[in-house]
């Protein structure tokens, strides 16, 4: 009994070698930029503290920039969770 | 509207209101003032309010300012009183034409617009807040 050789009916294609491209995005997507924002919104209350400190600012002013970067941080910290939640969701998926 | 522009437009109206006080107090305080740096007795002052817009643009949200200060130039009472060193020959002294009833009620009127803005403010906070909360 005799066996033929089984012939490959055409070649594999060449594989291109994989070269890393460098990430058009920051890894946090962006997150930084807003963070950097928030932390101006969070100095803005720090400075407007001192100013009425001071007798510059107003108590008004100086109570609603501070209440400003409460809900400004309070936005921050919920995006964080969010996305958070989300990396935690994808990690614990089963491969 | 953002929370902040609700915040801008309460905080002019707060600042507009505490100015209004200021003047009641100081109205309050010169009660008695025979005298004061302009000569002739003290008078009474009063903030007059004008709409501004905050911010530029067409849909620019309008809040509130104290556009001047006036002088009330309704003359006040002479009393006799020979010993005040204010007294012209006659012996008559002139009052300040301030009413304290009409202070009072100006204090209450600016007091409860004080507290409707803050109440603004406080809703616009809860509001915020609770906004926020969807995204628990």
């Amino acid at each position: 009994m005799s066996m033929n050789i089984i012939t490959p009916l055409q070649g594999l294609p060449s594989l291109a070698p994989i070269t890393p491209q460098p990430a058009t995005t920051s890894p946090a997507g962006g997150f930084e930029q807003v963070l950097e924002q928030v932390s101006t919104v969070l100095e803005n209350a720090d400075q407007m503290a001192a100013g009425y400190a001071q007798g510059k600012v107003g108590l008004t002013d100086a109570v609603l920039a501070s209440q400003t970067a409460d809900t400004t941080f309070s936005l921050a910290m919920a995006i964080r969770n969010k996305a958070l939640a989300a990396y935690q969701e994808i990690m614990s998926l089963s491969v | 509207m953002s929370v902040e522009g609700i915040f801008a437009v309460a905080n002019s109206a707060l600042t507009a209101q505490s100015q209004r006080m200021t003047l009641i107090a100081q109205n309050l305080a010169n009660v008695d003032s025979v005298n004061s740096p302009e000569g002739g007795p003290y008078q009474r002052q009063i903030a007059v309010f004008e709409a501004q817009q905050l911010g530029a643009g067409a849909g620019a949200a309008v809040g509130v300012k104290v556009a001047q200060v006036v002088k009330d130039n309704a003359p006040g009472a002479e009393i006799f009183d020979p010993s005040n060193p204010f007294a012209d020959e006659q012996g008559l002294v002139k009052e300040p034409n301030v009413n304290p009833v009409f202070e009072m009620v100006d204090l209450m009127q600016a007091s409860r617009s004080y507290q409707a803005n803050l109440s603004v403010i406080q809703s616009a906070n809860t509001s915020a807040m609770k906004t926020l909360d969807l995204l628990k």
